[in-house]
């Protein structure tokens, strides 16, 4: 399009955006913008007001603040005449410092997706058809209306986890309506709040200080990728490694899988899946026999656990590793303080998931990394608990059941889905689908057809990120209170609402008297709040309306000398020690892993993350499974061959990539696609690992363990090519000729 | 006589091929030159001669990106109400279209005099700091009749590089294009 | 002294996240990179991250390089072109004027370090994506060469505003998209010829510098620090040029365009 063109087509509103009426169905009209429209190339416009805020032929930029799948970050976005252009971290929010990931900058693509749903739309024709029309949003409310007023008391709100202000107003809409508020998330989080929430006595994520460690060891979370906080951490990693003068940080990865975080450290140890936690403990049983940590302290952290009936000549056959190298993690951690322990990912996605996270968490206190520096960071409260709540936890996968049960029975007439896919996101044999349609009522506030909005009977597009307002608490903070500020760089780009003035509507609806209008009322209330409370550090004004307006510009509050008070306490009885168990009987395991890009799905139809390399195998737009080379030649398969990975769930057809780095027993499967509907980007591509993994559940926390899966490989004589940026052969550096320079220490 | 005919006819083709990029060149400075086209008709005849000279306005009154932006731009119709609300409109149907369109919430759609191609990044405020007034590419906007500006100045990139020798500005590519 | 852009990339830094390449793309209307794309080679990424392997599991480990154009000092590219598309300014960049070219490919032939991409087919977005495009970027037209311009727009855009306020540009004031994105700060971009902007003192001071493919003299302006290894691999695991096994039939390894 011509950059004049578009320039004109801003100016047309008078307020920078175009909002359009009367979509048709899920597309957008745009044949009457200047692209394809000849009467408009040479013109330019007089637009009809100018707002204060509207500046032409230039840019603006305007801080928010994006709650993310993981902790999420401060943006700054720069807006040209009411269209957002470019997402950037802002350099003043805590967290982030202005730094960003793949995800964030790709949330304008999410704002102007071409699928986006134009307006509401009603069901016609049978559940699960696709078949909607659109319908005005005095039509859509009417109908939402009388669905409030029947499914009273039996409401089902699912959202992903939510923070802060939406938080609150989805808490007063459930107080209002009867009903249940679960929150979907990606279930080793589940299990990671669990073990942080056992070993370090606090229900807020720690973060860690990575910027002041001398020695990182990491059981397999992808800290620096889309692990819990990937940019907070990945600063501190940039300090960990070259922050500080004659010092560098030595980092350890002890995992079943070279992955894409894995590769930045200096030494990968690779273990059997599942067995973190065995290995955890035979470094405490090492650490305490030789005396290198306090033997009392050990006893404390793990009581109820015979340390050495998992020395090391026990656990290194089980954990695939040698006695030696045991002993050298052991030794290296004790002695290279402050050293600080985490674990995450696939460690937590095993059966003895959350002993795997609390045993590995607990090495903390043997050094004393537990609120020292360079070690655990506990995270204070949100400065306003009750009106800012903290992040919802998750529901874990054992509990879906009974949830799903009740929508069969009938016991839930109403369900209301709000940026989550549970049809997606849980395993078929659930049967959450069948269940959605039992005969409640489903609404859906989506902007995209996905596997669960098209289970909906209404569907109210409700604004985007860049579109509204909301005060989020991350999770984990910066080890001190902060509160993210959004709010809308741009007015909404199709007709949508924002989901929390459609919350207090409903709830209005069904007799309750809610203290705010809309979603904007709630989020200045709450400022105003916070500003009586005292704190933070925007000092030097008491006018309330500045006050707001400094924490628009700043992009959200926070208060450096809030860090958590309360020492961390040590569990009184650690998490029975457990092996994983495994479904299926074959000599490979199945290991899926959330990618760099795409994560778990959330986002697999925004083009610019599908384009985006694997780090590892730099594949793209695709799901495969990598196969190491040795077990290749065993199975006569090469990149590009199909083989079929029979589970005893379900049988798949995917294209091998031979990976040098894959252990000889191990498949792994990227996540990320697989969606059956999901715009033109991700819709029918590749396949969903929860489709054929065999569902089991950790044991105590009931999340769901989808590393827990044996898997039998087939050749399927089919060949195909992968898409990726890699050439076609693998890319190792000539030694007389080296791309990438190393420089050894040792 | 026969010997010369199918020389001769060749010669003519040839010669009248080679007119074609001949009367090209000869007419881009001329018919097709931008100073060579007639006024283009505007939805409102706004006369710049009433603001200029009776009103005594600046460009940058209503033209305020002039100075600080790469856009001079044009004002949006709040700014002609600034005086407008209270001009009486009876009998002077140009000002009843404005009005009509500001109460409408109708944006007016101008056609564009002077367009650059998109290849071209051309920084108004930049000009501006050199010391330049607006008449200098603009020409004579004042005594321009209404409704119907015109280019006065060939603008094209010769135009630009000559002027951008003369006064020592950068004539590096990576100037105006990227 | 002229400026000399340039930057500074830290191997040791880098954790191959690739919010360097996504910010890129935004910033400067690269289109979109289709499977096909890819399939043909032809997917267009300005600053791309490359792995590299070194041994085979299980005494294996993989290193990122982000590669963006090295905006050489005697770039191969240049002298190559019959119209003068691609010249060297006198900032030190290597800079490519897209209307001028007519799509000859003789600069991307010399380009040892692949970062020049050709518009083989014309760029197209669906209507509201286009929404998202920087008006300060040209979008490029089929037949067009495109390549890393170190945001040329924004060091264009920042001159300008330190020319009108009457100042010198500091170093810092602003940066290339990649730069700003990167969340460990691996590559810092500045000017290589001010003694105190932040590249030319990591430049004057490193221990750890080099130049990708230093050897051919064109003297790139982008300085990487070597990648630190705190553990090497054993002294029998060195790198490696690829196991000729390991590939796959013909088919596979024939490169298409």
């Amino acid at each position: 399009m011509r950059r004049r063109d578009f320039l004109k087509l801003v100016a047309a509103s008078g307020a920078g955006t175009v909002v359009f009426t009367g979509c048709a169905g899920t597309n957008i009209d745009f044949s009457s913008w200047g692209n394809g429209n000849p009467s408009r190339e040479f013109q330019i416009q007089s637009a009809v007001d100018n707002p204060q805020d509207f500046a032409v032929g230039r840019d603006l930029w305007y801080a928010t603040a994006f709650s993310g799948v993981a902790g999420g970050s401060g943006l700054i976005v720069r807006v040209y005449e009411g269209r957002a252009k470019k997402v950037d971290g802002n350099p003043d929010y805590p967290l982030n410092m202005g730094r960003s990931t793949a995800l964030e900058q790709s949330l304008v693509q999410e704002l102007y997706h071409p699928d986006r749903i134009g307006g509401p739309l009603r069901l016609k024709g049978a559940r699960g058809s696709g078949s909607y029309e659109a319908i005005s949003w005095d039509e859509a409310q009417t109908e939402f209306n009388s669905m409030i007023t029947a499914g009273k008391g039996s409401t089902l709100l699912i959202t992903s986890s939510v923070s802060g202000s939406t938080a609150a107003a989805a808490g007063q809409f459930i107080k209002a309506i009867g009903g249940e508020h679960v929150t979907f998330e990606p279930e080793e989080r589940i299990v990671l709040r669990e073990a942080t929430r056992r070993v370090f006595g606090s229900d807020r994520l720690p973060t860690f200080d990575l910027a002041n460690a001398n020695f990182l060891l990491n059981f397999g979370a992808e800290f620096l990728n889309d692990w819990v906080s990937p940019v907070h951490l990945s600063i501190g990693y940039s300090a960990f490694r070259q922050g500080r003068a004659g010092t560098r940080g030595r980092y350890w990865h002890v995992g079943p899988q070279l992955s894409a975080t894995a590769a930045s450290a200096d030494k990968w140890v690779p273990i059997n899946p599942g067995t973190e936690g065995l290995v955890a403990l035979a470094m405490a049983q090492v650490m305490t026999s030789q005396g290198l940590v306090d033997k009392a302290a050990a006893a404390s952290v793990y009581s109820g656990i015979t340390l050495d009936d998992y020395s090391p000549d026990k656990v290194a056959p089980k954990a695939g590793v040698t006695v030696d190298q045991i002993t050298e993690l052991a030794k290296t951690f004790a002695s290279q303080k402050p050293a600080v322990a985490i674990a995450g990912t696939s460690a937590g996605a095993h059966t003895n998931g959350l002993f795997n996270l609390t045993a590995v968490y607990s090495l903390n206190y043997l050094v004393g990394a537990v609120g020292a520096k360079g070690g655990v960071v506990i995270n204070p409260d949100s400065p306003l608990p009750d009106v800012l709540p903290n992040a919802t936890v998750g529901t874990a996968y054992r509990d879906w059941k009974p949830i799903t049960d009740k929508l069969k029975s009938g016991g839930t007439k109403l369900v209301l889905i709000h940026n989550a896919n549970p049809v997606y996101g849980l395993p078929p044999a659930m049967g959450f689908q069948a269940a959605l349609g039992a005969g409640a009522k489903v609404v859906s506030f989506s902007n995209f057809m996905d596997e669960t909005t098209t289970q909906a009977d209404l569907i109210l597009p409700t604004c985007v990120v860049l579109e509204d307002w909301g005060l989020h608490v991350p999770d984990p903070g910066p080890g001190y209170q902060l509160v993210g500020l959004q709010q809308p760089v741009v007015k909404p780009f199709v007709d949508a609402k924002p989901l929390v003035d459609l919350l207090i509507g409903a709830a209005t609806t069904a007799g309750a008297s809610m203290p705010w209008k809309t979603n904007e009322d709630l989020v200045r209330a709450t400022v105003a709040q916070l500003q009586q409370a005292g704190g933070g550090n925007i000092t030097g004004t008491d006018d309330p309306k500045e006050y707001f307006v400094t924490v628009q510009g700043q992009g959200g509050w926070w208060d450096p000398s809030t860090t958590a008070k309360t020492p961390p306490t040590a569990p009184k009885t650690a998490t029975k020690a457990a092996e994983p168990q495994f479904a299926g009987d074959s000599p490979y395991y199945l290991l899926p892993f959330p990618t760099n890009s795409l994560s778990y799905g959330e986002y697999s139809n925004l083009p610019w993350l599908q384009a985006l390399p694997e780090p590892i195998s730099t594949n793209v737009w695709s799901t495969w499974v990598e196969i190491n080379p040795t077990t290749g030649k065993t199975l006569k398969v090469e990149t590009g061959d199909v083989v079929k990975l029979i589970t005893t769930t379900a049988t798949v057809e995917l294209p091998v990539y031979i990976n040098p780095a894959a252990a000889t027993d191990i498949m792994l499967v990227p996540f990320g696609q697989g969606h059956v509907i999901f715009s033109r980007y991700a819709e029918k591509r590749g396949s969903n690992p929860l489709s054929f993994i065999v569902p089991q559940v950790e044991s105590e926390t009931g999340a769901l363990a989808w590393a827990a899966t044996r898997v039998k490989i087939e050749k399927a004589n089919k060949k195909v090519r992968v898409p990726r940026l890699e050439g076609s052969v693998p890319a190792y550096q000539l030694e007389e000729f080296p791309i990438i320079e190393i420089q050894n220490t040792k | 006589m026969g010997r010369i005919i199918k020389p001769a006819i060749f010669g003519v083709i040839v010669l009248l091929v080679l007119a074609i990029p001949a009367l090209a060149i000869v007419a881009r400075s001329y018919i097709l030159a931008p100073t060579a086209q007639p006024a283009k008709s505007q939805p409102i005849a706004f006369p710049h001669s009433i603001h200029v000279n009776v009103v005594g306005l600046d460009c940058t009154f209503c033209h305020r990106g002039a100075t600080t932006q790469a856009d001079s731009t044009v004002p949006a119709l709040q700014l002609c109400m600034g005086c407008h609300a209270i001009i009486p409109t009876t009998d002077r149907p140009q000002l009843e279209m404005l009005v009509n369109a500001f109460n409408s919430g109708t944006p007016i759609n101008w056609t564009r005099v002077h367009q650059l191609p998109d290849h071209v990044h051309f920084v108004h405020a930049m000009h501006i700091n050199a010391g330049f007034n607006c008449a200098t590419c603009h020409g004579d906007v004042a005594s321009m009749a209404p409704g119907a500006v015109v280019q006065v100045r060939d603008l094209r990139m010769g135009d630009c590089i000559t002027c951008h020798r003369e006064n020592n500005a950068p004539t590096d590519c990576s100037t105006c294009h990227y | 002294m002229g400026k000399r852009w340039g930057m500074t990339i830290d191997l040791d830094l880098c954790t191959g996240c690739q919010a360097c390449v996504v910010s890129c793309q935004a910033e400067n209307n690269i289109p979109i990179n289709t499977e096909e794309n890819f399939q043909q080679r032809r997917a267009i990424e300005w600053i791309r991250v490359e792995r590299y392997w070194e041994g085979e599991f299980p005494t294996v480990k993989a290193r990122y390089i982000p590669v963006p154009c090295m905006m050489c000092e005697n770039a191969p590219c240049e002298p190559v072109c019959p119209v003068y598309a691609t010249y060297h300014t006198d900032q030190g960049l290597n800079f490519q004027v897209y209307n001028r070219c007519i799509g000859t490919r003789y600069c991307s032939v010399n380009c040892h370090w692949h970062v020049r991409f050709f518009n083989f087919w014309e760029p197209k977005w669906p209507a509201s994506l286009e929404q998202q495009l920087n008006p300060l970027v040209s979008v490029r037209s089929r037949g067009v060469m495109e390549k890393c311009s170190f945001c040329i727009q924004r060091i264009d855009h920042a001159q300008q505003s330190a020319k009108l306020q009457g100042r010198d540009m500091k170093d810092g004031e602003f940066t290339t998209a990649c730069a700003q994105a990167c969340p460990t700060r691996a590559i810092v971009f500045g000017d290589l010829n001010d003694a105190n902007s932040e590249v030319a003192k990591t430049v004057a001071t490193t221990g750890r510098g080099y130049q990708l493919l230093a050897d051919l003299g064109t003297n790139p302006a982008v300085v990487y620090l070597k990648k630190i290894d705190s553990d090497p691999l054993p002294d029998g695991i060195k790198h490696r040029y690829f196991d000729s096994s390991q590939v796959g039939s013909i088919r596979e390894t024939v490169a298409v365009g």
